[in-house]
C-alpha cells in the first residue's frame, strides 16, 4: 500500500470513527430526549387520573367501590391510541378497573410487578420504567391519612417510539454514509495534492535504495533527481562506512593469519 | 535518551513536521465540517420530530381540563358558575411550567376563568372569529400563534352543544428552550467528537507516518557516523520498510563478521586482539539491540482511553449508590451516598506516592499493566454490586488501579521529556487527563440513560483493557532507559521526608498547587452551581457553564506549553496565572449575574491552562536534584498528593466564607486569598534565590 492509498485509510478511519461516534450519541440522545417526552406526557394523565380518584377517596369512598373510575379510566384511553390499558389496582396488587385485558379482581401481571420492584425502595409516587414493547407509567394513590391505598398503572405501546427513532436513526445513517463518503474524497483528493512531497520523498527512497543495491553504494550513472541523489548520497555513505569497518575487520583477520602463521 | 544523541541529520528533514502539520490540518477542516454538518442536520431532525411530541403534551393537559369542565357541567351547574374552577385552572400552570395560562370562555368569547391575569390582548383574541370557529372544530382543537403564547383551543361541549372554550397557553419559548438544550448537547457531542478525533489523528500520524521517518533519519546518522550497534526494526513495505530492512542487513552482515573474526581472533590475544577491539568500539559492534525511541505519544492514547473508561461512570455515580443504598449505622444517607466517592479520592491520595516509587523501581509499563488488575476488577465489581459496602470496596480498587496507571503514564512522559521541552510533555499529560473527563463524563451520562449504569461500568472495563493492551504496545520497557536508578535507598516515607527538605518544592506545593485546587473545587465545583442556582439558572445552564472550564483548558493547552517553552520561565507563568485566577474573582464578583460568573470561569480556566503544565514542569526542574535521588515519579506522585488536600479544603473554605459572608463577598475574599497566595510565592522564591546557588532554578526560572 503506498503512503498516500495509507494516509487516505487512516483519514478515512478517522472520519469514520468520529462520525460513527457522532451518529450513535445523537441516535441516543435522540431516544432519551423522545422517551423523556414521552413518559412525562403519561405522567399527566396518570397525575389527572389520581386526583381525581384521590378526590373520591378523600371524601371517605373506598378505592373499589368508585363508580365513575370506569368511564374516567376509558376517557383517558381513548385520549391517545397509543395507550394499551390503564389499570387501577389496590395495596395487594389485586387489579380493580381496567380497560384493557386484565379482568379485574385478577393480580397485577408479574412483568409489571417486577419493574416496580426496584422502584420500591425509591419511595417514589411516580415511576416510570419501559420494556422493549412498552412504557409503564405509574403512581401511588393515597388516602386523606397520606397512607398508600393503591395506584394507577398506565401501559403505553412504543410501537410509534420504535418507528419515530428508527425513522431519526435511518436518516442519520444515510447522512453520515454521505458525509463519510465526500469527506473521504476530500480526505483522497487532499492527500493527493498536498503530500506530493512525502509521496515523492517515499519514491525517492526506492529509487536511492535500488541504486545502491545495484551498484553497491558506488557512484555510477547521474540520477536527475535531486532527492534520489541525495538518499543515495546518505545510503551511500552508510555502505561506504560499512565496507570501510569491514575492510578493517579483514584485515585485523589477516593479521591475526598471519601472526597465527 | 536515544532522541538525545541524534544531532543535525533530523535538524535537515521538514519533511515531518509538515506532514503533521498538513494531515492535521486536512482532518480538521473535514472533520469539522462534516461533523458541523451532522450536527445541523440532526438538529433538524430532532426539531420536527419532538415539536408535534411537546404540543402534545399540552394537548393532554387541555383534554384533561375539558374533561373536568364538561363532567361539572353535565352534573347540571350552570357553566358560568362553577365553583373552584378558578383554582383548579390556577393549579394547573402551576405544576407545568411549559403552560403560560388556561382559560375558559363562553360562546360569544368572554372569558369566564383563568389561571392567572390575561392580557387585554389576549382577550381580545378570544372573542375573534378565528377563536370562536374552533369550537365547531373536532375535539382535539386547533393551535393558533398569538402574541402572548402559542395557543391551543379545545371546544367544551355539554350533550353535544358547544359550550364555549377552554384555551391553554403554551410559552412560546418552551419549545425553543427545549429545543436549545438539545443544541447545547449537540455542541458537547461534536466537542466529544473533536477531542476524540484529535487524540486519535496524533497517534496515528505520529505512529505511522512521522515517527518512523524521523527514526529511519536518525539510525541513517547514526550509521553514517559509524555507530551499527542499534537495528530499526521496521515491518512495513513501504519505502521506509524497505531502507529499514537494507540498514538492519547491512548491520547484521558486519556484527556477524565481527563476530566470526572476533571468536579467532580474541583465541590468538595479542596486537591483533587489540585492533579488533578498537574497531568493536569505534562501530559499536559486538552487541546489537533494536533502536527504540520513546515518545511522549506512547502514552497518550492508552492512558486517555484509560481516563476516558474511568469517567464514564462520573455522571452518575451518585444515582447509581443510590439505587444500591441501604442504612449505614451512624451515617445519614447523604453522607452514605459520597462514601464511595470519598474512598475513591481518599484511595488516590494514599497510593500515588507509593505508585510512583513503584514505577521509579519497576518501570510505567510495568506499573501500567499491574495497575489494570485492581482498576478492571474495580470495574466489574462495581457492575455487580448490590450493597454499599461492596461498591465502596470496589471503587477502591479502582482508586488504586486508577492511581497506578496514571502515575506511570505521568512518570513515563517525565521520564522521555528533555528540560527544554517539559512543559510541553506535561500539557500533554494534562490535556490527555481534561478531555478524557469531558469525553467520558458526557458519553457516559448518554449511555447509562441507555444500557443502564451496570453496564457501562462493564464497557469501562473493556476499555480499560484495550488501554492495557495499548500500553503494552506502544509504551517502551526498557529498563536501562525509562527506570531511574534512585540514589537514596530506604522507605517511600524517607524518600518523601528527602523532598519536603526543599524548601523551593514545599513553596509550589502550597503557595501554588494548593490554592489552584482550592479555587477549583472551592469555587467552580462548589460555589457555580449553588451560585447559579441562587441566580435562577437551571442545572443544564449550570452544567454549560461549568464546561467551559476545561474546553478553556484543552483549547489553551497548546498555547499554554508553547508560551512555556518560547519563554522558559515557569516561575513568572506561575505566579501571574495563579494570581490571575484570583483577580478573576476579585473583579467580577460583584456583577451578581450569571455573565459574571461565566467571566469568572472564563478568567480561572484561561489562568489555570497556562498553569497547571507548567507547574509540573516547574516542580521537575527545582527538583532536579531530589528526583536523581528519590525518582522522578516519586517526586510527581508527591505533588499529586500534595494537590488532594487543595481539593479537599476548597469546599470546605468556600463554604465556611459562604456561611459568613454570602456568594459575592465570598468569591471575592476567596480570589483575594488565591491572588495572595501567588504574591507570596513569588516573595518566596524571590529570597530564595538570593540566598540559593542551586543551579538550573536560577538559571532558567529567573528566581
Amino acid at each position: 500500500m503506498n503512503i498516500t492509498t495509507k494516509m487516505t485509510v487512516y483519514t478515512t478511519c478517522i472520519l469514520a470513527m468520529v462520525l460513527g461516534l457522532l451518529l450513535t450519541m445523537n441516535y441516543f440522545k435522540y431516544g432519551n430526549i423522545l422517551t423523556e417526552v414521552t413518559t412525562s406526557r403519561l405522567a399527566v394523565i396518570n397525575k389527572n387520573l389520581e386526583f381525581s380518584l384521590s378526590r373520591a377517596t378523600n371524601l371517605g369512598l373506598a378505592l373499589e367501590e368508585l363508580q365513575f373510575a370506569d368511564a374516567m379510566l376509558m376517557r383517558a384511553k381513548e385520549s391517545d391510541p397509543a395507550i394499551r390499558e390503564i389499570l387501577v389496582f389496590d395495596n395487594t396488587g389485586k387489579v380493580l378497573f381496567s380497560t384493557g385485558g386484565t379482568a379485574p379482581d385478577s393480580r397485577m401481571e408479574n412483568s409489571v410487578v417486577s419493574l416496580l420492584e426496584p422502584l420500591k425502595k425509591k419511595d417514589a409516587t411516580e415511576w416510570v420504567a419501559h420494556t422493549d414493547e412498552q412504557f409503564v407509567a405509574g403512581i401511588t394513590l393515597y388516602n386523606s391519612f397520606d397512607r398508600s391505598i393503591g395506584g394507577v398503572v398506565l401501559r403505553y405501546d412504543r410501537a410509534n417510539y420504535h418507528a419515530l427513532v428508527g425513522g431519526i436513526l435511518q436518516n442519520l445513517v444515510f447522512i453520515t454514509a454521505v458525509l463519510l463518503g465526500v469527506s473521504g474524497l476530500v480526505a483522497l483528493v487532499g492527500i493527493s495534492f498536498g503530500f506530493r512531497e512525502l509521496r515523492h520523498t517515499y519514491s525517492a527512497m526506492q529509487a536511492a535504495l535500488a541504486k545502491v543495491r545495484e551498484s553497491g553504494g558506488t557512484d555510477g550513472d547521474v540520477i536527475e533527481d535531486q532527492e534520489v541523489e541525495d538518499f543515495k548520497t546518505k545510503l551511500g555513505s552508510v555502505t561506504r562506512t560499512m565496507d570501510e569497518a569491514m575492510t578493517q575487520i579483514e584485515v585485523s583477520a589477516a593479521t591475526s593469519d598471519s601472526t597465527k602463521a | 535518551m536515544a532522541n538525545e544523541n541524534v544531532p543535525a541529520f533530523v535538524a535537515e528533514s521538514r519533511l515531518t513536521p509538515m506532514v503533521r502539520r498538513r494531515l492535521f490540518a486536512l482532518i480538521t477542516i473535514v472533520l469539522v465540517a462534516s461533523s458541523l454538518f451532522l450536527s445541523w442536520q440532526s438538529l433538524t431532525l430532532f426539531e420536527s420530530s419532538l415539536t408535534p411530541e411537546l404540543n402534545k403534551k399540552a394537548e393532554v393537559i387541555g383534554l384533561s381540563a375539558v374533561g373536568d369542565v364538561e363532567r361539572a357541567v353535565g352534573l347540571g351547574i350552570p357553566f358560568a358558575e362553577l365553583n373552584g374552577v378558578g383554582p383548579y385552572l390556577s393549579e394547573i400552570g402551576k405544576t407545568y411550567p411549559e403552560i403560560e395560562y388556561v382559560a375558559v370562555t363562553d360562546v360569544a368569547g368572554k372569558l369566564l376563568y383563568s389561571s392567572s391575569e390575561l392580557s387585554a390582548q389576549t382577550m381580545a383574541f378570544f372573542k375573534t372569529s378565528a377563536a370562536l370557529d374552533i369550537m365547531s372544530g373536532p375535539a382535539s382543537g386547533r393551535s393558533l400563534e398569538i402574541a402572548a403564547a402559542h395557543n391551543l383551543a379545545l371546544p367544551l361541549k355539554n350533550d353535544g352543544k358547544a359550550i364555549g372554550l377552554l384555551h391553554v397557553g403554551i410559552d412560546k419559548q418552551f419549545v425553543q428552550r427545549q429545543l436549545n438544550d438539545i443544541f447545547f448537547d449537540l455542541v458537547i457531542i461534536l466537542i466529544v467528537g473533536l477531542l476524540v478525533a484529535i487524540e486519535i489523528t496524533l497517534v496515528l500520524v505520529t505512529f505511522y507516518v512521522t515517527a518512523p521517518l524521523e527514526r529511519l533519519d536518525r539510525v541513517l546518522a547514526l550509521y553514517t557516523r559509524g555507530n551499527f550497534s542499534q537495528i530499526l526494526v521496521h515491518k512495513s513495505h513501504d519505502a521506509v520498510g524497505s531502507v529499514a530492512g537494507f540498514l538492519e542487513e547491512c548491520a547484521r552482515k558486519l556484527n556477524e563478521r565481527y563476530e566470526r573474526v572476533a571468536a579467532s581472533v580474541r583465541a590468538a590475544g595479542g596486537a591483533p586482539a587489540a585492533r579488533l577491539e578498537d574497531i568493536r568500539s569505534r562501530y559499536g559492534l559486538g552487541k546489537l539491540s533494536k533502536y527504540f525511541e520513546g515518545s511522549i505519544v506512547d502514552a497518550r492514547i492508552p492512558l486517555f482511553i484509560f481516563s476516558f473508561a474511568e469517567e464514564l461512570q462520573k455522571s452518575f455515580l451518585p444515582l447509581f449508590v443510590k439505587e444500591v443504598y441501604e442504612p449505614v449505622p451512624y451515617l445519614t444517607e447523604e453522607v452514605a451516598i459520597g462514601l464511595p466517592i470519598a474512598f475513591f479520592m481518599g484511595i488516590i491520595a494514599l497510593a500515588t506516592p507509593f505508585a510512583g516509587g513503584w514505577a521509579d523501581k519497576y518501570g510505567s509499563r510495568r506499573i501500567f499493566v499491574i495497575g489494570l488488575i485492581p482498576a478492571v476488577a474495580g470495574y466489574i465489581g462495581c457492575a455487580a454490586a448490590t450493597t454499599i459496602y461492596e461498591l465502596v470496596a470496589w471503587r477502591s480498587a479502582t482508586a488504586l488501579g486508577y492511581a497506578m496507571i496514571t502515575i506511570s503514564c505521568q512518570g513515563y512522559i517525565a521520564a522521555i521529556v528533555t528540560r527544554e521541552n517539559r512543559a510541553k510533555g506535561m500539557a500533554v499529560f494534562v490535556g490527555v487527563l481534561m478531555s478524557a473527563s469531558m469525553c467520558g463524563t458526557a458519553i457516559g451520562g448518554i449511555l447509562a440513560d441507555r444500557i443502564g449504569y451496570r453496564l457501562v461500568f462493564v464497557l469501562a472495563a473493556v476499555f480499560a483493557l484495550v488501554a492495557g493492551a495499548i500500553a503494552y504496545r506502544m509504551l517502551v520497557a526498557d529498563g536501562d532507559t525509562i527506570v531511574t536508578k534512585t540514589k537514596q535507598k530506604g522507605g517511600v516515607f524517607r524518600k518523601l521526608g528527602a523532598v519536603f527538605a526543599n524548601m523551593r518544592f514545599v513553596a509550589i506545593v502550597f503557595l501554588a498547587a494548593i490554592p489552584a485546587k482550592i479555587i477549583l473545587t472551592g469555587f467552580l465545583y462548589f460555589i457555580v452551581p449553588l451560585y447559579l442556582f441562587s441566580l435562577g439558572s437551571s442545572t443544564a445552564e449550570t452544567g454549560r457553564i461549568m464546561m467551559i472550564y476545561p474546553v478553556i483548558v484543552i483549547a489553551l493547552g497548546p498555547a499554554a506549553s508553547w508560551a512555556a517553552d518560547r519563554l522558559g520561565n515557569m516561575m513568572w507563568m506561575l505566579v501571574v496565572g495563579c494570581f490571575a485566577s484570583g483577580m478573576g474573582l476579585v473583579f467580577f464578583n460583584d456583577w451578581a449575574s450569571v455573565w459574571g460568573v461565566v467571566l469568572m470561569v472564563i478568567v480561572m480556566g484561561s489562568a489555570h491552562a497556562f498553569t497547571k503544565a507548567p507547574q509540573i514542569a516547574f516542580v521537575m526542574e527545582v527538583c532536579e536534584a531530589d528526583m536523581e535521588k528519590v525518582g522522578r515519579t516519586t517526586v510527581l506522585g508527591l505533588l499529586r498528593t500534595m494537590e488532594r488536600i487543595g481539593s479537599v479544603l476548597g469546599p470546605i473554605i468556600a463554604a465556611t466564607l459562604v456561611g459568613i459572608f454570602g456568594y459575592e463577598q465570598a468569591i471575592m475574599y476567596m480570589g483575594l486569598i488565591i491572588s495572595g497566595s501567588a504574591v507570596l510565592f513569588l516573595v518566596v522564591f524571590v529570597l530564595t534565590a538570593r540566598g540559593s546557588a542551586d543551579g538550573p532554578a536560577e538559571g532558567k526560572s529567573g528566581g
